[in-house]
Order: structure tokens, then sequence, then C-alpha cells
């Protein structure tokens, strides 16, 4: 039906031309850090734009992997992902099943209940004094429990029980299954998909996340990796600043290959989380 | 005699149901401690709150902390900071997910279109610790490609971060080049749904392709467009302080200080616990304030609400 006329074939070529710029401007910081902290920190000088390395070494992730700081950070945040992803999810999912049901007596106010929070928040001092007088300071409970249920992502799952038909609970009732058997059994099985991608979202907020460990940690061996490197980042851009213009470049390599190694679960991860992470947003968008 | 009868009848069907709001307690519990209590919490901005002494017996002050806040000029600084910031980000940050969104849906071969898709999505699930660390050494002026730049066009490198006047444009271009590609999906999603006959006819009378996306694509997506906007603008105290919190340094602090990264500094740092609580308090109000007329005019213009 389409005419292939010659303006419209300019207009597909610039237009996969321009995709590809776009697609470079994407990558290239990824690719540059990787260059960067794999060249020999000898060699690093000016006009080097790094699609190669410049002297292959891997001396400054030899040094990564003797830092104390990266070392204990990725187990903190190994744990803090894993613990705190079950509790998000048992949390979330038992929360969103029981008002899900129009059976249930005053799930309107239960609801507007939980609404109203995305609507006012304390803020950041209550919710630090709060955590504080709980005596959470400097656990890995604080990076845990005080985001335990992301009001959106209740919303997709509630949005997901709903659909259930009521006949297939009602039937498992009558043959003789309690609450907690239809929630195990039924509802927790066939929710395999709901379960994976809020699964994601919490897991790859809890690996990212830097802002509550800033504000609930101070001991340094409980830091999650993202704190351990904001730390040493801030630290390096401070000595610039105070003018210190031969910053010390095998420093700045051993940054990019913590920056790497930091990042790379999430690089190695990503193919399979982006699909997950589109159903999601289709999920929380399609009306219920 | 009837409100007896509603009452039992009430009370069989919350037995019943027993089981179901055991499942509902931890949620709840959640919720009262860690979201209701830290409203409840904003009340230490009337209050003089000592750390020692405890929320229950700080002596009130009334609304003296407030007039403190709202007569200082770090105050002044932090709200101007963050409406232009976010200004900022909402006039140059809108538009590029809907182009982007328009060109991709042009590319005819489905490989590329997604490769490219996949690609744009990428830094959104990078924390802005990382991409902070790679722009530290990308805009640094000493080994740096923003410094080999500068040189090449005969510029005594400088820092790119340091320098007030280029920061704020810093914010705004990192923040598209993060999540420009993150807000194309919705966009994408709704191009799908554009009626296809539509297409067929305006190529029989004649329209090109400009003429396709004037008349026809644009005003069917323009509800998504209209509801997104509505909400950026709902956000618009929100302005993303955590991109701000890892990109600040002292030469700037005083033009991309915003809510947030004050609030730390100074309330979690250096304990001016009640100072920053008034702070909290005023986003919240202005946040619940602007979120609520959001949903009402989304309603109006006949959106689903967007609570």
């Amino acid at each position: 039906m389409q005419l292939q006329t010659t303006g419209n074939r300019i207009f597909q070529y610039s237009n996969a031309v321009l995709f590809v710029i776009i697609s470079i401007v994407m990558l290239y910081p990824f690719w540059y850090v990787v260059m960067f902290s794999l060249s020999d920190p000898s060699n690093v000088s000016v006009n080097n734009l790094y699609l190669l390395p410049n002297g292959f070494t891997l001396a400054s992730y030899q040094n990564v992997l003797k830092s104390p700081l990266i070392f204990s950070g990725f187990a903190n945040t190994l744990i803090i992902t894993i613990v705190g992803t079950f509790i998000n999810l048992g949390l979330t999912a038992l929360t969103a099943y029981p008002i899900s049901r129009n059976r249930l007596v005053g799930r309107v106010y239960l609801f507007a209940f939980i609404m109203f929070t995305m609507i006012f928040q304390g803020g950041i001092i209550p919710t630090y004094l709060i955590v504080r007088s709980l005596g959470l300071l400097d656990t890995l409970w604080a990076l845990m429990l005080p985001l335990a249920i992301n009001v959106y992502n209740l919303l997709i799952m509630m949005k997901f029980f709903k659909n259930i038909p009521d006949s297939l609970i009602e039937a498992a009732y009558i043959d003789g299954c309690s609450d907690w058997g239809v929630f195990f059994r039924i509802v927790c099985r066939i929710s395999g998909p709901v379960f994976a991608v809020i699964g994601l979202f919490y897991a790859v907020q809890h690996w990212n996340d830097f802002f509550q460990g800033m504000l609930y940690l101070n001991n340094q061996q409980l830091w999650p990796l993202q704190v351990g490197l904001r730390n040493l980042l801030i630290g390096g851009q401070m000595a610039e600043q105070m003018g210190a213009m031969e910053t010390n470049v095998s420093s700045e390599s051993f940054k990019m290959a913590s920056v790497v190694v930091t990042v790379l679960p999430i690089l190695l991860l990503y193919p399979f989380l982006q699909k997950f992470f589109v159903k999601g947003i289709m999920l929380g968008s399609v009306k219920g | 005699m009837q409100l007896q009868v509603k009452m039992t009848k009430m009370l069989q069907l919350l037995l019943r149901d027993k089981n179901l709001y055991f499942m509902l307690l931890p949620g709840l519990v959640y919720f009262i401690v860690f979201r209701y209590f830290p409203m409840a919490g904003l009340i230490i901005a009337f209050k003089d709150y000592d750390i020692f002494k405890g929320i229950q017996d700080s002596p009130w002050v009334g609304l003296d902390i407030f007039r403190e806040v709202f007569s200082s000029s770090d105050f002044k600084d932090i709200l101007f900071n963050t409406l232009l910031i976010s200004f900022y980000k909402l006039i140059f940050g809108f538009p590029v997910p809907i182009l982007l969104a328009l060109l991709l849906n042009e590319i005819r071969f489905r490989f590329f279109q997604r490769l490219s898709q996949t690609i744009l999505y990428l830094p959104h699930f990078i924390s802005w610790v990382v991409i902070g660390g790679i722009m530290l050494t990308l805009l640094s002026p000493n080994y740096g490609i923003a410094g080999d730049i500068m040189r090449l066009f005969g510029v005594e490198p400088f820092n790119l971060l340091g320098s007030r006047d280029y920061f704020r444009s810093i914010l705004v271009v990192s923040d598209i080049w993060r999540n420009a590609g993150w807000g194309t999906i919705i966009y994408l999603a709704a191009l799908t749904q554009v009626d296809p006959t539509l297409y067929e006819a305006a190529v029989v009378d004649g329209a090109n392709k400009w003429k396709q996306t004037w008349h026809i694509t644009l005003p069917s997506i323009a509800p998504v467009i209209i509801l997104l906007l509505i909400l950026d603008i709902g956000r618009i105290m929100n302005v993303g302080f955590e991109q701000i919190l890892i990109l600040q340094n002292p030469l700037v602090r005083d033009i991309s200080d915003v809510f947030e990264t004050y609030v730390y500094r100074v309330g979690i740092q250096r304990g001016e616990y009640s100072f920053t609580a008034a702070l909290d308090f005023f986003k919240s109000v202005v946040s619940a304030v602007l979120i609520i007329s959001a949903h009402r005019i989304s309603k109006r213009l006949g959106q689903e609400g967007l609570l």
C-alpha cells in the first residue's frame, strides 16, 4: 500500500542513522569506564577516547577485590537485596490479597487508609526519628523495613489478584481450603508472573539504593555497595575540588573498576530484567 | 432491633473473614509504623525538639520555627532551586520521549527497532551513584573527554561539575539521558492503539508522513500526553534529589540545593531536626495539594483518576 518515494526512503535511512547515534550515546559511557578501568594507569594521558584499553592491565580489579569496603559492600548488598525482596513480596502480597477481595467488609476504608500515604508523606526527618527510636539505626533492617511496601507495586498486585475469578476461589473454599490455603495454594501459585515482575522491581531498587544507607548507617562495615562506591567517588572529587590537579590516576582507574563491579550484575541481567520491567509497566497501566 | 440484626450480620462477616484480616495485619502495622507515625512526627516542626527529651517532652513553640524557616535565605534558595530545576527538566525533558517514540515507531525493521528500544532503556536501571561516577570521569578537565574537547576548541579546560553556569544544564541533560528512553514505553504502547485504517485513508487522500503525524498520530495520543503532563506537574516538588546528591559539590551547592539534599545535610548530619522537619512539612503539604489538584484536573478532562 505504502509508496516508497525517495523522500520516504531518505527519512527511513536518516531515522535509522539517528538511532544508531543515540545507541552509541547510550552505550559509550559504559564502554568508556570499562576501557578506563582496564587501562594501565601510567599510560593514561590526554586525547584518549578509550575505544580500546590503553595498555591492558587487570591491576585495578585486583585492588578492587582486595578492597574491604567493596567486598563487604557486595555481601551487604546481596543480603539486603535477597532478604529485603522476600520481605517486600511477602508483605505486599499479604496486604494486596485481602483488599482485592470484594467480600471483605471495610475494604474501601482499608484501601483509602493505604492510598492516603501516597498523597501525604511524613518526610525524611520524622521517618529517621522513628527508625532511630525503634533501634534500627546501624542495622541492615533499616534498609529493608521502612520501604517494605511500595504502594505502586501494591496496586499492580491488587489489580492482578482482582482478575482471579471468584469462582476459582469459591471452588477452593468448597473443597475445604481455608483462607490461608487459598492464598498459598491457589493465589500464589497462579500469580508467578506478577511475583516475578514485582520482585524484580524491588530487587533492582534494593541493589541501586544508596540514600537509605546514607541515612541510617554510620558503620562502614554495614554499608551496601552503592554507599561504599559513593564514598570512594566523593572522596576523590573533593580532592580534585581542593585544587589537587594532579589527581592520582591509578586511584581513578580503581574507582572505575569499582563502578564496573557495582554495575556488572545489573548489566548481565539486563536483557532479562528489561523484559519483565516493561511487562510490569503494562500491568500497571491496564485499567482494572 | 434492626440495628442489632445488622450488627450481628456484620460480626458474622468479620468472623468469617478473620483469616483475611490476619493476613492484613503485618501490612497495616507497616503502614502505621513507617508511614503514619512519621506524619504524626511532623509535630516536631511546632516544637523545639530536643534529642534527649524526646518528642513528647520537648516544649511547644507554636509557629516560631516556620517563621524562622520562611524568613531564612536558605529556604528561598531551595524552593527556587527545586522549582527551577523541575521546570527545566519538564520543559526540556518532557517532549523527548514523545519524539523518540514517534521516530522509533517509524522504523520498519523490527529487530533494529527492538534493539534500539532495549538500549534506550538501559540507563534507567543504573543507579545515580554509578552514573555519577561515570560522569565524574567523563567530565573531568584532567583526563576526561570533556577536557579533551575543550582543548580541541582551544578553551582552557575547567570542571563542568564545579561550574555555576553549567551545573543545572548538566542535571537536565543527564536526567534526560537516563530517563527519556524509559519514558517512551507508554507512548509506544499508545501508538500501537492508533487505528491503522486512519493511515490508509490518509494515504488515499494523499497525506504525507508529516501530515499523517500531525493530523492522526498526535491527536490520537494527545490524551496520554496530557495525562502524563499533569502527572509530572503534580510531582514538580520531587526534583530527583538522588541525582543532585551525587553530583553536587560545595562549588555549586547554593544553586543546586533542593529540599532533600538540604534536609539530609542540615537535619541528619548537623542535627537541626525541628528546622528541617518544618521543611519536610512544607514540602509534604505542597506536594499533597499538587497531587490532589492533578487528580482533579485529570478527572475533569475525562481521564480516569490518577489515584
